[in-house]
């Protein structure tokens, strides 16, 4: 579902970072078209053909107009940008772009894909991030070739962002496979605590599938049938996901998407859930509250060692590594 | 196997065009370049029915099956091209050696067919945008042979269908890539607007770039086009033969009175294109157009001139001719006074729109003569005469070196310093018995006028200042010296008279004159860059002869500048004089012409302005309502002791508001309402309605603070 802005809302802010700078493509047709204009020009100074000037002049005219425009276009233009404040790569994500003048069509690297704009204009822009990261700004590639795609100009745009935008890695199914053995009982829930420790709270009868370790012998001995130890649930819960990235992209987004998986997992089940990055201002150790502060914690992370809990406690610590 | 791959991805269309718009906008630009054609009658009547009648099924069809790949139907065209080709080298052939310029006409088939056969396959983009171009080239085509603006509203829709295909064309790739409208209502909304907006700055950038532009030129660089759609020989080779004049004309017998149709004067002929020229002959031609000129400036259209005077009229003294035979271009040798020095190339192509005089019009002084006829005669005077009578429809080009004359080399070859050759002066000074005041007047103009150059400019302005250009003059009374009586008793005339008694006076001050007749150049078409000669424009001028320089026309009545004077002539110029003839006759003067279409433009201008400053007023008016109706709750809530919060929506604050002790919950839904409206783009019913609600409420709670006051003052009582 797209979040939707007012345009009302929108923050302007003054595009800078080489804006300035414009690069021009002229197409095959520019060409064309000025070796035709010459051709009826030489043709007009020998005919004496008035017509001819006047084709030449609608000719000119026409290059004149269809290489200044995209150029004025791109100088002209002004960009805002509402964005969300978080999004989740994969997923299709959605900016506001608001642009007063020119004809636009914004190349913006977070979605690595051409989309399309086409100004003076309020619209969105729908694009899949495929990485991970926060993006404090955004560089949008305005390119104008209106109107009649003769010449491309091209002027990067570096817009800063109200707030940042998140892109949170995919929360991935985990499974025994992916090295959590100690994390997921058998039907991959989160343990919570170890099952053959704690209090016993009652014995009831052996079933079929009750765990053997969990027979209490000495009651069994003394009353004859098989009795299990019901134990009470640990007193002190809390789940330790240490996040350490390393690798290319695809890696890195691989690791932070099986923690992200495991912190929801985790909170689902009602587990105090501690998450441990690395970021760019060193190690980050917080209680996360919530799959969307997570996702920033791990949209943030950067590649480095992160140090483990050394006094482990009740605590159930996960380190999620490549 | 292979081949055919290779043959099939070289041919491939790309992607098929499926905006029905642009293949459209494609299919009006062709279909105008064939009307074009057709219009001027350039292209043979098979190829024109079949454009007209193919075309549209091939551009029907090819938007029918644009996703096939039609391998059969590229090879069928490569071949029907072929022959077109080949049936186009074949009708050059018998050209060969001849003139050039009949290669037009093939040449123009040729586009048509080419026009004909690819709108059978016009698939995709690329396709459709060969088309717009080739049917650009077409209007080359037609353009070079287009002598009148006929092709104007055609060449317009040209270009308009031309902006609408490219504009479009691009709005849909950029449409494809992203977000511009793709509604249908929407969309036909914004692509018209783009393309009147873009149409627009396009016609202003072009009417620039033509103004700067320079005027179309012949050059010497290619053969120049002659036609003489019929040869019929003058009764008297190197005499004189003007059919328009009827029993006037000099070939005239009564044996052959009726040969021309013509039997008393045609209302264009000009009775100066004769044996002599009578000035007590009254009687002017009319607007008939008589012959088109394509010319890079201005000149005068010397037909021949006269050197014997005798009071009232003018005489040739030496008739005789020599024959000029050869190929073309048929050179032209000196003739007496005529400069020596090679000068400036100026070439003149007349295109005769009426029977006239078998003279050789050309700009002084003519060197070669492309001709349809290999003959020609050449009078001592340097009149060419051709031997055949010259129809409508003739056209040749003469070639005239034209020394680059300014006013100061004309002070300097001062014929009165130099002296004057006796083979000029025996012809050229001759004068009549004339009454001594004419002579006393020119001495009187000229006394201090210290050149040749600069008495022939002081006689100009004297009778300029001192006489009346008139058509509508008395006739002269018998034995009256005519430059006598223009110059003293009438004081008005026309050229003849004018131009009559200014070699009078130059004679008479030992300065060798002649009087030119023919045409001053006419109406520039800025649109054909072609001179329109009419027969009104017939005239007759003075010559001078300068040592050095040879024959310089003069003429206090035309402006013609001189030759090292003319400057470069700019592809608009007489644009103003030509939209000026159009306009309603209260427009006299070109500035006036300026002035109505700065005007028009000006207004059309404001008018954009207008609206645009409507357009804005409406969506301030709608802001500002807003903003009123925010103001007018917030009083009322502040009224109440209910002021609005920092940060609070105007939704919340009408919620609030309403549980007030107002409790209006009207107030509520107004203001979330309101809030609507605004963001919604401001719905003039629902504004009405809103100003009616927020006066309602104001109302309430003013009936509200009555009671209670009323209350309190009750329980104080």
């Amino acid at each position: 579902m797209p979040v939707v802005w007012s345009t009302r809302s929108l923050q302007r802010f003054p595009s800078h970072s080489g804006g300035a700078v414009v690069k021009l493509r002229p197409k095959r047709a520019v060409w064309l078209l000025l070796a035709l204009a010459l051709a009826m020009y030489g043709a007009s100074r020998t005919t004496g053909a008035g017509w001819l000037v006047i084709l030449v002049a609608v000719v000119v005219a026409l290059i004149a107009v269809g290489v200044a425009l995209p150029v004025v276009g791109v100088r002209r233009a002004s960009l805002a940008v509402a964005a969300p404040r978080d999004a989740t790569t994969g997923r299709p994500c959605t900016l506001t772009i608001e642009s007063e003048r020119g004809a636009i069509v914004a190349d913006i690297p977070l979605f690595d894909s051409r989309t399309g704009l086409v100004g003076p204009v309020c619209g969105t822009v729908s694009g899949v991030p495929p990485y991970r990261g926060v993006f404090e700004r955004l560089q949008v590639t305005i390119v104008c070739s209106a109107p009649f795609g003769l010449l491309e100009a091209t002027r990067d745009l570096v817009v800063q962002l109200a707030n940042p935008l998140s892109v949170a890695p995919q929360a991935l199914v985990l499974g025994h496979r992916d090295g959590l053995d100690d994390a997921l009982d058998q039907d991959g829930n989160i343990v919570r605590g170890r099952a053959d420790e704690g209090t016993v709270a009652a014995l009831t009868e052996y079933h079929p599938g009750d765990p053997l370790r969990r027979v209490h012998w000495a009651a069994t001995a003394k009353h004859g049938d098989l009795l299990v130890k019901q134990l009470e649930p640990p007193v002190s819960q809390r789940l330790v996901v240490v996040a350490e990235l390393s690798g290319g992209p695809y890696e890195q987004d691989d690791i932070a998407g099986r923690a992200l998986g495991l912190v929801v997992r985790g909170l689902r089940a009602g587990i105090a859930v501690d998450l441990w990055t690395r970021s760019l201002q060193g190690i980050d150790r917080s209680t996360v509250d919530s799959p969307i502060h997570a996702g920033r914690l791990l949209a943030a992370a950067v590649v480095g060692r992160v140090a483990r809990p050394s006094d482990v406690g009740d605590m159930t610590v996960v380190v999620v590594e490549a | 196997m292979r081949v055919l791959e290779a043959l099939k991805r070289a041919n491939a269309s790309g992607a098929p065009e499926e905006s029905v718009a642009v293949r459209l906008a494609v299919f009006v630009a062709v279909m105008s370049a064939v009307f074009a054609l057709a219009a001027e009658d350039i292209a043979g009547t098979v190829v024109t029915v079949a454009a007209i009648l193919v075309i549209p099924v091939g551009f029907y069809i090819s938007h029918r099956y644009r996703a096939n790949d039609q391998l059969a139907l590229k090879a069928g065209l490569a071949v029907a091209l072929l022959v077109v080709l080949v049936n186009f080298l074949g009708a050059l052939g018998p050209l060969a050696g001849g003139d050039i310029t009949a290669v037009q006409v093939p040449l123009a088939e040729v586009f048509l067919w080419v026009q004909v056969l690819h709108a059978l396959h016009v698939p995709g983009r690329r396709d459709l945008v060969f088309g717009l171009v080739a049917s650009g080239v077409t209007f080359a085509v037609v353009g070079v042979l287009s002598l009148s603006i006929t092709m104007a509203p055609l060449l317009l829709l040209w270009i308009v269908a031309a902006t609408t295909a490219l504009v479009l064309g691009h709005r849909d790739d950029v449409r494809a890539v992203g977000a511009i409208a793709t509604e249908k209502q929407a969309r036909l909304s914004t692509d018209a607007k783009a393309v009147a907006r873009i149409g627009g700055v396009l016609a202003v950038t072009a009417a620039v770039v033509f103004v700067l532009l320079p005027a179309a030129s012949t050059s010497r660089a290619l053969a120049f086009p002659i036609n003489l759609p019929k040869i019929e020989s003058v009764a008297s080779p190197g005499g004189l033969s003007n059919p328009s004049l009827g029993q006037g004309d000099p070939q005239q017998t009564s044996s052959d009175s009726d040969s021309t149709g013509i039997e008393s004067r045609a209302s264009f002929g000009y009775f100066g294109f004769a044996g002599q020229l009578d000035t007590s002959l009254r009687g002017r031609p009319d607007d008939t157009l008589v012959m088109r000129v394509r010319a890079p400036g201005p000149d005068f259209w010397r037909g021949q001139s006269f050197d014997t005077w005798d009071g009232t009229r003018w005489t040739l003294s030496d008739d005789s001719s020599r024959t000029i035979l050869g190929d073309n271009p048929l050179v032209i040798p000196p003739t007496n006074g005529d400069a020596l020095a090679v000068g400036q190339d100026f070439v003149a192509t007349f295109y005769l729109e009426r029977p006239g005089p078998n003279v050789i019009f050309s700009a002084a002084r003519p060197v070669e003569v492309y001709f349809p006829d290999a003959r020609l005669f050449q009078l001592r005077d340097g009149t060419l005469r051709a031997a055949v009578d010259l129809g409508a429809g003739a056209v040749y080009t003469v070639v005239s070196s034209r020394q680059p004359v300014t006013a100061d080399l004309l002070r300097q070859a001062d014929p009165l310093v130099y002296g004057v050759p006796a083979p000029i002066a025996d012809v050229y000074l001759q004068l009549p018995d004339t009454p001594q005041r004419v002579f006393d007047l020119a001495a009187d103009v000229t006394r201090d006028a210290p050149t040749t150059y600069d008495k022939v400019r002081a006689l100009e302005a004297w009778m300029a200042t001192n006489t009346t250009y008139s058509l509508d003059i008395p006739t002269l009374p018998a034995g009256e010296d005519a430059v006598d009586h223009y110059l003293f008793e009438a004081q008005q005339g026309f050229c003849e008279q004018i131009g009559t008694s200014l070699v009078v006076m130059l004679r008479s001050l030992g300065v060798p004159a002649r009087l030119a007749v023919g045409y001053i150049p006419g109406e520039r078409n800025p649109f054909t860059g072609m001179y329109e000669v009419r027969a009104s424009d017939a005239h007759a001028w003075a010559e001078v002869w300068f040592p050095g320089v040879g024959w310089q026309s003069f003429d206090p009545t035309a402006k013609v500048p001189l030759a090292g004077e003319s400057g470069r002539l700019a592809a608009a110029a007489g644009l103003i004089d030509w939209i000026q003839e159009r306009l309603p006759s209260f427009v006299d003067t070109g500035m006036e012409a300026l002035i109505v279409l700065g005007g028009v433009a000006a207004l059309a201008g404001l008018g954009v302005v207008g609206v645009r400053i409507i357009a804005a007023h409406k969506r301030k008016r709608n802001r500002d309502r807003y903003e009123q109706h925010v103001w007018r709750l917030e009083r009322l809530g502040a009224r109440c002791g209910r002021s609005r919060r920092s940060g609070e929506t105007l939704i919340e604050y009408g919620r609030r508001l309403a549980e007030s002790p107002l409790r209006d919950s009207d107030i509520s839904s107004f203001a979330t309402d309101l809030t609507d409206w605004q963001f919604s783009g401001g719905d003039a019913t629902e504004e009405r309605s809103l100003d009616d609600r927020i006066r309602r409420i104001e109302r309430r709670h003013r009936d509200l603070r009555s009671t209670m006051t009323a209350l309190r003052v009750t329980l104080r009582g």
